[in-house]
């Protein structure tokens, strides 16, 4: 086996190429040798991290960011039960209840931001697609932020009745509102009292951390 | 001149008297005419929809128009899949035909006039051609080849057999080309005057360059060989950063294939773009949507839309449009602003 060190730097490697037996294997390894999962957690979100800022700057492409993030949730699969016995799951950095709004199935963007705000170190509790504004407000009761996704122009108006809804049930002032999706922009979130705008992952996770009080990293 | 005299001289990189307008509105004219999308698109009703493409080419002064109410899901159901029609909004995939890949292996017909609601659809592009071909040029919008996989497919399925599972990957891609081919046919026959290649997902804002060359040019060379046989021109639509100097190549390579018009969408500079290609194409492009049409303001939509004019109509060889296709809910008042803003502005001096 490579030393720990290395190993690290091979499971990077495995889930920035997509490489899930790699990155499985590499996970057993070192739990095996004793790593906390927390350490194997945190070398799997800086690949994350650093796959996120390729995207951003057009090195690498939405396949190689779908394959990433895929062998990323096998890892952790793996690796959960281990987090848990450490009792690192409920020393989140925060809780994301994220969806895609009512009419709208396009899950991509929002099942790539779901695996960046867990690799961030968020807990997210993930409402799916053709979400209606009453269950994301539902979901606001146990969450820090809502992260809504929109990939129509068409079914965009949801995103606001989620903040009216949230502004009636009294829980505006205690739930920070996210936004993204293609046809979403800065003015728009701005327009309907969103707190912010992603205009990708690696945006929304930078918001979502500065929000919890952190540094954008 | 007329709208399709003036859309086909700039599309041939001619000087028509003004610049021509093509909005590619999809669904749009539904709002104009207040029709349910359910009641066209579902069972589609011809009728209707005539009446919305005709109302939107009316009321935008537009020189070109696509000659149905097009949505991503017109090959869906003939697979297999499952379309859902919110009743104003616009349609879209709930279930794709091939999520599951073992179902490829049931395709037995792309034959457009024998799948789902294409007959509709055909009958809709005669109507339209037949209520406006003299005056407008009719667009016939084919998915392009990657494009029409990641619907039938699902995206993120095909994204994953990009990289995992290759060659189903090109058969998805292979079978989608022979559908566009069918489809160029069938609308050539229905009095499309051109096509154009609607490739949101061709293009590096979804796939890389290598699968760009791979998948979409062979794909693009045989859309084209079949629009060629029908005597029509291609325009071709992919999403990415084309005018950066590392994707700059992926546009020769389109143009290679014989392609006569490029539209350039968000992220691009269409100043640029028309010093690099202008000579060998036509630009087509304009307004960003989701930054300046849907949410406006008026003021910035005239703005952005002069920006675009100065920067891009030069003597000819130019067709202004929104940045991508638009849809119902993009408020009219933004898109009169941009098409008052062209009419105004986008005169061409006589003898310049």
């Amino acid at each position: 086996m490579p030393d720990t060190q290395d190993a690290h730097s091979h499971l990077a490697q495995a889930i920035i190429t997509g490489d899930e037996a790699a990155g499985i294997a590499m996970s057993r390894e070192l739990l095996s040798a004793g790593e906390p999962a927390t350490d194997i957690v945190a070398t799997m979100a800086a690949a994350m991290t650093q796959l996120g800022a390729r995207f951003q700057r057009n090195e690498v492409f939405l396949p190689d960011i779908i394959v990433a993030a895929d062998a990323f949730e096998q890892v952790m699969a793996l690796v959960d039960p281990h987090l848990r016995a450490q009792g690192a799951v409920s020393a989140s950095r925060g809780r994301v209840a994220l969806g895609v709004v009512a009419g709208d199935i396009h899950d991509i963007g929002k099942s790539i931001v779901k695996i960046m705000l867990e690799a961030a170190g968020f807990a997210v509790l993930d409402l799916g697609n053709d979400v209606p504004a009453t269950r994301f407000v539902e979901a606001a009761g146990d969450a820090d932020i809502l992260g809504i996704s929109a990939l129509m122009s068409t079914t965009m108006p949801v995103m606001e009745e989620v903040v009216t809804l949230l502004e009636q049930a009294r829980l505006r002032e205690s739930t920070k509102v996210l936004v993204g999706g293609a046809p979403v922009s800065a003015d728009f979130a701005r327009a309907i009292g969103a707190d912010g705008y992603g205009a990708d992952a690696v945006e929304g996770v930078k918001l979502a951390r500065s929000w919890m009080g952190e540094g954008a990293q | 001149m007329t709208g399709k005299q003036r859309f086909l001289t700039a599309l041939n990189g001619g000087r028509p008297d003004r610049v021509p307008i093509f909005l590619r509105d999809l669904t749009l004219g539904l709002d104009l005419c207040d029709l349910d999308t359910s009641q066209v698109s579902g069972g589609y009703d011809s009728v209707a929809a005539v009446q919305a493409v005709v109302a939107s080419q009316r009321r935008f002064h537009q020189d070109a128009v696509v000659g149905c109410i097009h949505d991503l899901g017109l090959d869906v159901e003939a697979f297999g899949g499952h379309v859902e029609f919110p009743r104003r909004g616009i349609p879209f995939v709930a279930r794709a035909p091939f999520a599951d890949a073992d179902r490829l292996r049931e395709v037995r017909s792309v034959d457009p006039a024998e799948n789902g609601r294409w007959p509709a659809v055909i009958e809709t592009y005669r109507l339209v051609k037949q209520q406006l071909g003299d005056d407008v040029a009719i667009a016939a919008n084919i998915e392009g080849p990657v494009t029409r996989a990641g619907v039938l497919r699902g995206l993120d399925k095909l994204a994953m057999d990009l990289m995992r599972r290759p060659a189903l990957a090109a058969e998805l891609v292979e079978l989608s080309t022979t559908i566009a081919e069918a489809h160029v046919r069938s609308l050539a026959g229905a009095g499309a005057d051109l096509v154009f290649v609607a490739a949101a997902s061709d293009g590096p804002a979804a796939i890389s360059p290598t699968h760009y060359a791979e998948l979409t040019i062979p794909g693009l060379r045989r859309i084209v060989a079949a629009a060629r046989d029908c005597d029509l021109p291609v325009v071709f639509h992919p999403h990415g950063p084309f005018t950066d100097p590392r994707f700059r190549e992926l546009v020769d390579m389109a143009l290679d294939c014989g392609i006569q018009g490029f539209q350039f969408g968000e992220g691009c500079d269409l100043s640029l773009a028309r010093e690099l290609w202008g000579d060998r194409a036509c630009i087509l492009g304009g307004p960003d949507v989701p930054e300046v049409l849907l949410p406006g303001p008026v003021e910035k939509v005239r703005r952005v839309t002069a920006d675009c004019l100065d920067r891009a109509m030069g003597t000819g060889g130019f067709v202004l449009m929104a940045s991508c296709s638009l849809h119902r809910n993009t408020p009219s008042a933004h898109i009169d602003a941009m098409v008052e803003t062209a009419l105004a502005r986008g005169q061409y001096t006589q003898g310049a």
